[in-house]
């Protein structure tokens, strides 16, 4: 019996690591998803010369779509709206900026085993960095 | 005790290909990020262009001004600092090193095929483009043994195209 019964121990320990395996892949194709839908909206933005409101718009759309899980509010948008113009020189006021995050919700597979609310259980995933408008100066 | 014995080197190995594989798929994450800052690093390169020249009909980059662009890139991407070092909210660890090579009208005979010696990466190029290799040193990995692997290098074309 003491054998069975430090052997299901033991069983329940080694659980956690293929189930924490499995939610890292998990999460880490929801950031490679989120990190899609950014791109073809900073590339729209590079065109367009900001981020337009129907472009920040779309980016709302389609996070919203591939992630049922998430509501408008908990999608984090702070990105040039301001036109920027291609120059002839480097200048870091004319680029766009966008910083853009999500909320990854599941850190650990097994919260509570130890002691996490599900507030803690989670993470902001940000993608931030600017491109260059390819709009010409008027 | 038997089954003690077990189940505890059974832990121990089961945090090992843990550590491993956790870090695996943050490496494979990290490169395939990278990828993505040498091609947006490579657009900003071919932003500037003489426009002397342009009226010339010929496209020969401005690589005083291109390489501003691209340095800026790969410091807000890859979230370092103006020395390349990686700051703290990087997931890069050692100094980061970038190459960049202009073919443009100035410089170039059509169709020319680009090698790059350090990732194997090739491009024929046709017309006016820039491409840029970084080296983002190796990732991290929790494993003694697995520290010393090899480096994340990758390279990406950008060609610049009339519209």
């Amino acid at each position: 019996m003491k054998n069975f019964i430090t052997g299901a121990a033991i069983l329940i320990l080694l659980l956690i690591f293929p189930l924490q395996n499995v939610q890292d892949l998990i999460n880490q194709n929801r950031i490679n998803k989120f990190s899609n839908i950014v791109y073809v909206s900073t590339q729209t933005a590079r065109t367009d010369g900001r981020f337009t409101q129907r472009n920040i718009g779309r980016l709302k759309s389609d996070l919203l779509s591939a992630f049922p899980d998430l509501s408008e509010a908990d999608i984090y948008i702070d990105v040039t709206t301001a036109p920027k113009y291609r120059t002839d020189e480097f200048d870091n006021r004319e680029a766009i900026y966008y910083d853009i995050g999500i909320p990854v919700r599941k850190v650990l597979a097994a919260p509570r085993f130890f002691g996490l609310s599900d507030s803690e259980n989670q993470y902001i995933s940000r993608r931030t960095g600017f491109v260059l408008s390819e709009v010409p100066m008027p | 005790m038997k089954p003690f014995i077990v189940g505890a080197a059974a832990l121990i190995l089961s945090l090992f290909c843990y550590s491993f594989n956790t870090d695996l798929i943050l490496n494979r994450h990290a490169n395939a990020d990278l990828r993505a800052v040498c091609e947006e690093a490579s657009v900003a390169g071919t932003m500037f262009i003489y426009k002397d020249q342009y009226g010339n009909g010929k496209v020969v980059f401005d690589q005083k001004e291109s390489i501003k662009a691209i340095e800026a890139e790969i410091k807000s991407m890859l979230k370092l600092n103006d020395d390349f070092t990686p700051t703290s909210e990087s997931y890069w660890q050692d100094q980061v090193s970038y190459k960049a090579h202009f073919y443009d009208d100035s410089n170039t005979a059509y169709p020319y095929l680009f090698t790059d010696s350090d990732t194997g990466f090739t491009a024929l190029i046709k017309s006016p483009t820039v491409i840029v290799t970084i080296n983002a040193g190796q990732g991290k990995y929790a494993l003694q043994f697995l520290k010393n692997g090899p480096v994340n290098i990758r390279s990406a074309a950008h060609t610049w195209d009339e519209r």
